[in-house]
């Protein structure tokens, strides 16, 4: 590496022309540079101007003026979307606890069923933690909460799993393990979805669309 | 392990096992026979039949769904395949369906939403099955003194991507260092008695169970040098299993009367059919 005094020389000896015969030694230079050795002093004009322009190169650039693309500010905003979204969550959960009688939801839960279904989706879409653990902790509410008839167990599940998983900072494995104690504590089935139709709304298919289909 | 002879225990077959994660309302029906049994037991066998069917699948979907990452493709795949274990896939992606249906529709690329969603909850539940098969939730013990079987010991495996091999071929000296052949050898005279009268023909097109079981142990008593890998011994799986529990376990459960009927005595133990209503 050259220090800015020699550029500042190469750039007042710049403006003479080399002679054509020298220009294939002096991008010989330049690359012997480019590959750290020191320019000697039988350089030519063209060598230093080839010096400039990598000095040009490896000068470091400016660093953006969006405060967004700065990694740090989108850990931030990703955070705190992320406890905003618990926060959403909690206060849906809290509402359809508060309404249990009898270890019965109250009539109206399904407004805040479908509301926290909604937040845990968009749930999904935030970057945050380790991989893609945060969303197989929303995978594991979605797969006990949706298309089901909720219960007294259900919304607690979402209240205490939203509670664990807003203790983290860093969301990994182990708030996913955490979330899958708290559902079998409170006896709902982790095999739901997946090995077993447990308490399913409505069954669905994938029918082929053909024109006759259509036309019924 | 000191064991109160007056107690029942019993040992459950892998259909028992499997009915307890896959049919809730068959598994209050299950806790109602269990009840007059202090002490519940599987084996290492039984793990080992867990790994290949349930996890198996498990793990082959979660595959498919990764390298697709759409839904639609990977039901249509499985749904014209004509592959042993396809009613379990299409059971295991209709209940995926019922759930993952839920995505909202002005979600984009939706079908790909839907293959990721499955995925995740695929790998949560790959580890949780391996480690629900060992817990007390399950079973108070699983049994593995006589046979030991190595491949049920180890737990699903994710790369960084995909999941590992589940069931590597079984080979002495490289990954196995379980018992199997040595518990058929010290027992050849019992099964032999036991099953050879229910044996199919040995020129069977379709050999029963206990007709398999009769080559594997043919297999390993003609050749010291034998080197049995899984799916042999997941051919002679019962029998095993039932060697494996002998004089630990006073019961035998499973919805499989042709094959336990048989086998349960051969160890001393009762057999219960368990029928669902």
């Amino acid at each position: 590496m050259h220090d800015a005094t020699n550029t500042f020389d190469t750039v007042s000896t710049a403006r003479y022309e080399p002679a054509s015969s020298d220009r294939n030694v002096a991008l010989g230079s330049s690359v012997s540079l480019l590959k750290g050795q020191a320019a000697d002093s039988s350089q030519t004009s063209l060598d230093r101007i080839s010096q400039q322009s990598v000095s040009h190169q490896e000068r470091p650039k400016a660093k953006p003026k969006n405060k967004t693309a700065n990694p740090a500010n989108a850990d931030v905003r990703n955070y705190k979307a992320f406890r905003l979204a618990c926060d959403e969550i909690l206060i849906q959960a809290k509402e359809l606890i508060d309404g249990i009688i009898d270890d019965k939801l109250g009539d109206g839960w399904e407004g805040a069923a479908i509301e926290i279904e909604s937040l845990l989706f968009k749930m999904r879409s935030i970057k945050w933690g380790e991989g893609d653990s945060l969303k197989r902790w929303v995978s594991t509410v979605l797969f006990q909460v949706s298309n089901a008839k909720w219960e007294a167990s259900h919304a607690r599940f979402v209240y205490e799993a939203t509670r664990s998983l807003r203790s983290y900072y860093l969301i990994s494995q182990q708030a996913i393990d955490e979330c899958i104690s708290i559902l079998e504590g409170l006896n709902l089935n982790m095999s739901r979805g997946i090995m077993s139709d447990e308490n399913i709304n409505v069954n669905y298919k994938i029918v082929p669309v053909d024109s006759t289909n259509r036309e019924q | 392990m000191t064991l109160t002879i007056s107690m029942k225990r019993a040992l459950l077959d892998t259909t028992i096992s499997v009915d307890m994660i896959k049919m809730p309302k068959r598994k209050g029906h299950l806790m109602n026979i269990l009840s007059p049994y202090p002490l519940r037991m599987s084996t290492s066998i039984a793990l080992l039949e867990f790994k290949a069917v349930v996890l198996a699948e498990t793990i082959f979907l979660y595959n498919a769904f990764r390298k697709s990452h759409d839904f639609i493709d990977v039901y249509h795949q499985v749904a014209e395949s004509r592959h042993r274990q396809q009613p379990l896939r299409m059971h295991i992606i209709g209940n995926i369906l019922n759930i993952v249906n839920s995505i909202p529709p002005h979600v984009p690329n939706r079908n790909s939403e839907m293959a990721e969603m499955a995925a995740e909850q695929l790998e949560n539940y790959i580890f949780w099955a391996y480690k629900w098969f060992k817990s007390s939730d399950h079973v108070d013990s699983i049994l593995d003194q006589k046979i030991n079987c190595t491949r049920a010991k180890e737990p699903p495996v994710k790369k960084t991507v995909r999941f590992d091999t589940n069931l590597p071929v079984c080979k002495r000296g490289t990954n196995k260092t379980c018992q199997v052949e040595a518990a058929l050898r010290g027992q050849e005279q019992d099964i032999r008695d036991a099953i050879s009268g229910f044996a199919s023909q040995p020129d069977d097109p379709q050999p029963n169970q206990f007709r398999k079981t009769l080559n594997v142990l043919n297999l390993v008593c003609t050749n010291d040098s034998a080197d049995l890998s899984h799916a042999q011994c997941r051919n002679a799986g019962d029998c095993l299993a039932a060697l494996e529990a002998q004089s630990y376990a006073t019961h035998a459960l499973s919805t499989n009367n042709t094959e336990w009927e048989i086998v349960a005595p051969m160890v001393d133990m009762e057999f219960v059919p368990v029928i669902y209503e």
